[in-house]
């Protein structure tokens, strides 16, 4: 197993978990994980499907409690934080959000908000601001008057990305974000996510399928394999084809991308019969 | 069960209209206020000429000045102690039980929610028929109806906790309650004396008749809080809209949310059946009637689902009071027959929708 | 909690009418009192029911289930809330402005029996829930009724007009008739139009004694309703009524109960020599056809012997008054083939 220190770290919005277990009801999907996350960067799990990726990702917003170990955030139990607390420093996009019918693209961006406001308090200066602001970064602007289940995957993704942007938080979770989208959209709401890592400072940690895309907008990665972290460091560093081998079980060999020189991973081709 | 509400991923995108200036929120929030205004100038209308209509004639003036204790004392005693508190009594019935539908609606992503599919309006029938078997006071029937949808809603509690309140269990969970509570007034009825059964079965149809201060008085402002909750509770139930994962990423536990709301709910229901009975449809159409109206739901919606719900449950007494050749109907006999074929439109409508949205 | 606010509230907004009335009654009685006689009468009217003598002592006070009512002069435009109600006003020669029908008669109207006695009354049904407005408009001076049918409403009836209310219907037949004929003024019509009721049941049943050869027959009561079938037992109006005559009752109605449910097995508890079947609401909506194919009703000896009679259940049932008691003792006297008693 191959140990390497992410790049580019800073001291804020560190995630990380000790000794974490979780499981659905009998099934243990991560169990004794131990993982530090780099503040400042732009961080992608990956794995093969069941690996827990997606399960990682649901312990470390806590909407799913461990059954042992913690999560903590810059060294914080996020289940000692109260709810609304930890969600104004981490936004999270779910894998398949529920779009409310006939809801506009404003509407939803400004539910963003709920967690800075309080029970009477009427809508602020300071909300319009962000939610602004979120729908200026995310383009979505001019589909502001929009019904969301009306848009294309893409525009519909921006949205949601907005939603979790108004809710101004350093940190940044995507669950596959580029699910059930075209290549275009994929690489549209990458360049966001890079986007919001180099403008606004934001921390991003994503789950993400698609490895070569992972090596390309991730300053550092997570392989899971069974739960358990196969790698954890800088995609250069640690994707090579004996790792993409035994954790995907793909024989293939790893060249440098063309574009950017990150590791491209190649699959060999089958002999033909 | 949420599956209806979702749409398919792939749906074209659209241009946009012609956006007359303030935006889609500012142009709802107007037209939902102008609906707002034109259910209060009915509301308005309705409780006059229900307040001046009866067997004891009397014009509109007559009706008002009686209202408030002037005139003659036969107008007064018919206006003040026979109109005024049915009339109450089927405003404040009528938003409850609406505001009550339009919670569990989203509560539980369905647009087939209501009061009586969660078993609340069958555990009402069951706590008055109970207090009928009981030969208790008739004065107690509208706390035991209270108690009996507070019932229905432990029972439903109990056997749908588990599943951490997840919706399909709690739908399946509260149609067994409602099927097991209604067999059981369905027993009670057949078991019980013939004259008491008839009045059993009156009650559980839903009526207005008879209403006194203190049941409007206490009803109101019970009902009231409770409708002043839900406004309170709007901005979580939005956020409940977006699904449990993004709920719980903006800071709502959705298990805690959905419990409290299911909860807000249930009382809202089970206070307005104290008051009316369990009257059919109310809380089924009108939140649909108003998405009709104005839209996606926000706080605006909710005070005109309310308004629309007291205009609803006035105008059907009217009927059932005034323009029917038979006499002494329950009103909600009358709502179940206008809401059957509200109910078909709405199936029909929904059937034709993806046909519509794909042209 | 309700019952006492709700009759608290209705009094404050009351208070100066009740205030009125008090000092109005109040003077009207010392007016009384100076009289001698007259005194003692309306001071005791309230508590004895069965206060025989027919005073003309008005106003009075009649002590009933939900109160007392004050009764300012011999009424003369009475409600009925019930077919009991009914029988007992038009027996003293009063015909109500207002009534209900009997609830579970299906073909509407007031009861045929009492044909001609109740020519103008207004229908305020249905009894569940009389239209309080359409009462409030006839300006009854006296509202008679039951707790147990309109408990709910008493406070707005009695703000209509003073409303006397029995505790319940059915077996006490006779104190109802009792209160009411206070209330109205007319209780000597009523001790002797019930003593006379009495002395016709004892004959009907001295003769039928003579036709049975020393031997009291048995009488059965059976009712078809849409639930299960009913039989009558001692504690309801038709089991008073058999009682007066004399009549033995089957095992099964011999039993200080106002009925039992049978299954269609348990119909063979109805045997007697004399069966009597009512039918309340629609046939077709009773198991009244079903439950008379079953073999075990075909093989009762009253079927077998042909002794099972139709009598409407609006007198047996649903009549609960000594008009309708003296019907019951003509569908006897005919079922056994003996004179009716005059």
């Amino acid at each position: 197993m191959t140990t390497t220190t992410a790049v580019s770290t800073s001291a804020a919005n560190q995630l990380a978990a000790r000794g974490l277990d979780l499981r659905y009801g009998d099934r243990t999907v991560v169990s004794s994980l131990d993982l530090d996350l780099p503040g400042g960067a732009v961080t992608a799990i990956v794995g093969p499907n069941a690996c827990g990726k997606s399960t990682l990702l649901r312990g470390l917003v806590r909407l799913l409690a461990p059954s042992a170990g913690t999560v903590t955030l810059d060294g914080s139990d996020i289940h000692r934080m109260s709810a609304r607390t930890l969600a104004k420093r981490m936004g999270l996009l779910p894998q398949q959000p529920v779009t409310p019918e006939a809801i506009t693209v404003e509407s939803l961006v400004r539910l963003g908000r709920y967690p800075h406001q309080r029970m009477l308090s009427p809508w602020s200066a300071a909300d319009q601001t962000a939610v602004e602001d979120a729908l200026a970064r995310t383009g979505t602007a001019e589909l502001r008057d929009q019904p969301v289940d009306r848009l294309s995957g893409g525009q519909r993704q921006r949205a949601w990305i907005a939603l979790a942007l108004a809710q101004d938080t350093e940190l940044l979770l995507l669950d596959e974000p580029t699910t059930f989208l075209d290549l275009r959209h994929q690489l549209e709401v990458l360049d966001l996510v890079a986007d919001l890592h180099a403008e606004a400072g934001r921390t991003v940690v994503m789950v993400l399928h698609d490895l070569g895309q992972a090596a390309r907008y991730a300053d550092h990665l997570v392989v899971l394999k069974d739960g358990r972290p196969a790698a954890t460091g800088a995609p250069a560093d640690i994707l090579t084809a004996e790792l993409v081998e035994e954790v995907f079980q793909v024989p293939c060999q790893v060249i440098p991308d063309p574009e950017t020189g990150t590791p491209l991973v190649i699959p060999r081709a089958r002999k033909r019969i | 069960m949420n599956e209806t509400l979702l749409k398919a991923p792939s749906a074209q995108p659209r241009t946009a209209p012609a956006t007359p200036p303030g935006g889609a929120l500012t142009r709802q929030r107007r037209r939902t206020l102008l609906l707002c205004a034109g259910f209060a100038v009915a509301l308005v209308l309705l409780t006059g000429l229900a307040l001046s209509t009866g067997q004891v004639e009397m014009p509109l003036m007559d009706a008002l000045r009686a209202l408030v204790g002037l005139g003659d004392a036969g107008d007064v005693l018919v206006v003040q102690e026979f109109r005024a508190p049915r009339v109450l009594s089927a405003l404040i019935a009528g938003a409850g039980l609406a505001v009550s539908g339009s919670l569990l609606q989203r509560l539980f992503r369905n647009p087939l929610a209501s009061p009586d599919v969660i078993g609340v309006t069958g555990g009402a029938s069951f706590g008055a028929v109970a207090m009928l078997a009981a030969g208790a006071s008739q004065l107690l029937i509208p706390l035991a109806a209270l108690g009996g949808g507070i019932l229905a809603a432990a029972l439903l509690g109990a056997f749908a906790w588990r599943s951490r309140m997840a919706v399909t269990r709690l739908v399946l969970v509260g149609l067994a309650v409602q099927s097991g509570l209604a067999a059981a007034v369905n027993l009670m009825i057949v078991r019980f004396p013939a004259e008491l059964a008839d009045s059993a079965l009156q009650w559980t149809t839903g009526s207005l008749y008879g209403r006194t201060w203190t049941e409007v008085r206490f009803g109101g402002a019970a009902i009231a809080l409770a409708v002043a909750a839900a406004f309170l509770a709007h901005r979580r139930l939005s956020v409940l809209d977006l699904g449990d994962d993004s709920a719980g990423g903006l800071g709502l536990d959705p298990d805690r949310a959905r419990l409290g709301l299911l909860l807000l709910a249930i009382v809202l229901a089970s206070l307005s059946a104290g008051l009316s009975g369990p009257v059919a449809f109310v809380a089924l159409a009108v939140p649909h009637l108003v998405r009709l109206l104005a839209g996606p739901p926000t706080p605006g919606t909710l005070a005109l689902t309310a308004l629309a719900g007291a205009v609803l449950l006035l105008g059907a007494d009217h009927i059932v009071l005034h323009l029917l050749p038979v006499q002494g109907l329950p009103v909600g006999a009358a709502t179940a027959t206008l809401g059957a074929p509200w109910l078909l439109f709405l199936m029909i409508r929904q059937g034709r929708l993806p046909q519509r949205s794909e042209s | 909690m309700t019952q006492r606010s709700t009759a608290t509230a209705t009094r404050l907004r009351r208070l100066p009418a009740a205030v009125l009335t008090v000092a109005l009654s109040t003077t009207l009685l010392a007016a009384c009192g100076s009289n001698g006689p007259e005194d003692t009468k309306s001071a005791s009217a309230g508590s004895s029911q069965a206060a025989g003598e027919s005073s003309a002592a008005f106003p009075r006070s009649v002590k009933h289930a939900m109160g007392t009512a004050q009764i300012k002069s011999r009424p003369k435009r009475v409600v009925v809330l019930d077919s009991g109600e009914l029988d007992d006003v038009t027996l003293l020669d009063i015909t109500p402005v207002g009534a209900v029908a009997p609830h579970l008669k299906t073909e509407g109207g007031f009861p045929a029996y009492l044909k001609g006695k109740v020519d103008g009354t207004k229908d305020v049904g249905p009894m569940g829930e009389p239209n309080l407005e359409l009462i409030a408009s006839l300006k009854p001076d006296l509202i008679l009724t039951s707790k147990v049918r309109h408990e709910k409403v008493y406070d707005k009836l009695d703000a209509i007009a003073p409303t006397v209310l029995a505790e319940t219907t059915g077996q006490p037949w006779k104190e109802n008739l009792a209160l009411y004929a206070q209330a109205l003024g007319k209780e000597a019509e009523a001790k002797k139009a019930l003593a006379d009721y009495q002395a016709r049941a004892a004959k009907l049943g001295e003769e039928l004694k003579a036709k049975y050869n020393g031997t009291m027959p048995t009488a059965s009561v059976v009712r078809f309703v849409a639930g299960p079938t009913r039989l009558y037992q001692k504690a309801s109006f038709s089991g008073v009524v058999l009682n007066d005559i004399g009549l033995r009752r089957p095992a099964s109605q011999d039993v200080d109960k106002a009925m039992l449910d049978v299954s269609p097995e348990q119909l063979n508890q109805a045997d007697a020599d004399l069966v009597f079947v009512t039918t309340s609401d629609d046939p077709s909506k009773t198991k009244e056809s079903e439950m008379q194919q079953t073999s075990v009703w075909q093989g009762l000896t009253a079927v077998r012997n042909n002794k099972v009679f139709t009598v409407p259940d609006e007198t047996w049932m649903s009549g609960i008054g000594v008009q309708a008691a003296d019907e019951m003792l003509a569908d006897i006297a005919k079922a056994a083939g003996v004179d009716a008693p005059k």
